[in-house]
C-alpha cells in the first residue's frame, strides 16, 4: 500500500508494540524504538 | 469507640495530676519554707505551674494556677492558715502572683497550640505531597493497561479480516499481558492500603517453601522467558510457620522486579536457607538437624540475588520508601512494590535487607522467624 515507514517511538514497550500490529494490519511498515534520538543515531 | 473513651480518661487524669502536683511541691516546699522564705515558695510554685503548662490542657492549667495561688496565702504567707493578708507588700505580691501565673498558663498553653497546629500542617502537606506523587505514578501505571486494552480490543473488533490470524493471537496476548499489570497494581493499591490502616494479620500455617518458590516461579513463567533462573533451596529445609500469602506476595514483587529492572540474558538467583537460633548462638542448617525439636524457632532466610548493574549505593537505603522510584528508573512502576514487600515481611516480624554484591548485581535477603517442622516435611514426603 505504502513504501513509508512510521517509527514509532514510546517509552512503553507494550504501547509499541500495540502500535506495530496496528500499523501492519492496516499495510504499513514501522520500526519501534524506545528513544527517537537514539534510534536516529543508530541508523544514520 | 475504646479510643474516645481513652482520650476522655486521659483528659480527666490530668484534671487531677495537675492540683495533685501542685499540692505535692506545695507540701515539699512547705517542709524547707523557714529555710527559703515564703517569697520563694512563690516562685517555685510559678515553675510548677509553668511546668503544668507545658504538659496539660487550659482548665488543669488555671485550675493549678489558682489552686497555687490559694495555697501559697494559706499556708505561706503570714498569717499562716488563714486567707487573710495583713501586710499590704504580700496583698499586692498575691495579686501579682495570680496574674503571673495565670498569664504564664496562658501563654505557655497557647505556644503549644501554635506548635500543635503547625506539626498538624506539616502532616497535612506531606499526606497531600505522598498522596499527589502516588497518583501521578498510579495514573501513568493505570491508564497504560487500560489504554493497551480499550486499543487491543478496539482492534480485534473494528475490521477483523485486515488482521492476520497471528497478529489476532498477539492483540488477545496484549489484552491478558495489560490485564495482569492492571490487576496487579490494584493488588499493589489495596495492598498498601491495608498496610497503612495496620491491618495486615498474619495468618500462618505450616507452608512449604519449595512449593512458595516454584509457585512464584511458575506465576511468572512468561516473563522469566529472557532470563536464566537459578533455585537453590536447602533439602533439608523443614516446614516453615508463615502467611504463605504474604510471602508470595513478597517474592512475586522481588523476582518481578528483577526481571524488569535487569536486561534480558541476566542470572537471577533464588536461594533458601535456614538458621537455627540456640541460645543466643546460631548453628548453620546444614549441622545435624535433630526432628525431635520440631518446635524450634528458626529464621527462614531467602535471597533473591541479580548479577545485573544493581543499585546505586546512595538509593540502597531508599529504595524501600512508600513510591521511591529510582532516579534513572525505566517508564512504569508505582514505587510501592518494594515498599509493600517490606510491609509483609516486618507483619511477619522479619527482615528485608537490600546490598550491591561485589560481583556485580543486586541481593534482596529476607529473613523470617518462624516456627519449624520436620516431622510434617518428613509426613509429606
Amino acid at each position: 500500500m505504502n513504501n513509508a515507514e512510521i517509527l514509532v517511538i514510546d517509552d512503553e514497550e507494550q504501547m509499541r508494540r500495540l502500535l506495530e500490529i496496528t500499523l501492519q494490519s492496516n499495510g504499513l511498515h514501522c520500526k519501534r524504538s524506545k528513544h527517537g534520538k537514539r534510534w536516529i543515531n543508530s541508523s544514520s | 469507640m475504646n479510643t474516645v473513651f481513652e482520650t476522655q480518661l486521659k483528659k480527666a487524669k490530668t484534671y487531677f495530676i495537675a492540683p495533685l502536683i501542685v499540692c505535692l511541691v506545695a507540701a515539699a516546699s512547705y517542709l524547707f519554707s523557714d529555710i527559703v522564705g515564703y517569697r520563694v515558695v512563690a516562685l517555685i510554685l510559678l515553675v510548677t505551674v509553668s511546668l503544668i503548662a507545658m504538659f496539660s490542657n487550659i482548665i488543669p492549667v488555671l485550675i493549678s494556677a489558682m489552686l497555687s495561688a490559694l495555697i501559697w496565702d494559706y499556708f505561706f504567707i503570714p498569717p499562716h492558715f488563714t486567707l487573710h493578708v495583713t501586710d499590704p507588700e504580700d496583698t499586692l505580691m498575691l495579686v501579682m502572683y495570680f496574674v503571673i501565673a495565670l498569664v504564664n498558663a496562658v501563654l505557655t498553653f497557647k505556644i503549644r497550640q501554635i506548635e500543635k497546629e503547625a506539626r498538624e500542617k506539616e502532616v497535612k502537606a506531606n499526606a497531600i505531597k505522598f498522596y499527589n506523587a502516588l497518583f501521578n505514578s498510579l495514573s501513568h501505571e493505570l491508564k497504560t493497561p487500560i489504554a493497551a486494552i480499550i486499543g487491543a480490543s478496539d482492534n480485534l473488533l473494528s475490521d477483523t479480516n485486515k488482521i492476520s490470524e497471528d497478529n489476532k493471537h498477539n492483540l488477545l496476548s496484549e489484552i491478558s499481558i495489560a490485564s495482569v499489570r492492571l490487576n496487579q497494581q490494584v493488588e499493589n493499591l489495596l495492598n498498601m492500603s491495608r498496610l497503612e490502616s495496620g491491618y495486615i494479620q498474619p495468618k500462618k500455617d505450616w507452608c512449604d517453601v519449595n512449593e512458595l518458590v516454584y509457585s512464584v516461579v511458575n506465576r511468572l513463567e512468561e516473563k522469566l522467558n529472557q532470563h536464566e533462573l537459578k533455585i537453590e533451596i536447602n533439602e533439608k529445609l523443614p516446614l516453615f510457620k508463615l502467611d504463605f500469602g504474604l510471602m508470595e506476595h513478597v517474592l512475586l514483587n522481588l523476582v518481578n522486579n528483577a526481571i524488569i529492572y535487569t536486561t534480558a540474558g541476566t542470572t537471577i538467583t533464588i536461594r533458601v536457607d535456614f538458621i537455627k537460633i540456640v541460645k543466643g548462638h546460631f548453628n548453620l542448617s546444614t549441622e545435624n538437624i535433630n526432628p525431635e525439636r520440631d518446635k524450634e524457632i528458626t529464621n527462614l532466610v531467602i535471597e533473591i540475588c541479580d548479577n545485573g548493574s544493581g543499585f546505586p549505593p546512595d538509593e540502597i537505603q531508599k529504595v524501600f520508601e512508600k513510591i521511591y522510584r529510582l532516579k534513572n528508573s525505566k517508564a512504569g512502576g508505582t514505587g510501592l512494590g518494594l515498599s509493600i514487600a517490606r510491609g509483609f515481611v516486618e507483619a511477619q516480624n522479619g527482615t528485608i535487607h537490600l546490598s550491591n554484591l561485589l560481583s556485580g548485581g543486586a541481593s534482596f535477603t529476607i529473613t523470617i522467624p518462624a516456627e519449624v517442622s520436620y516431622l510434617n516435611k518428613q509426613k509429606n514426603e
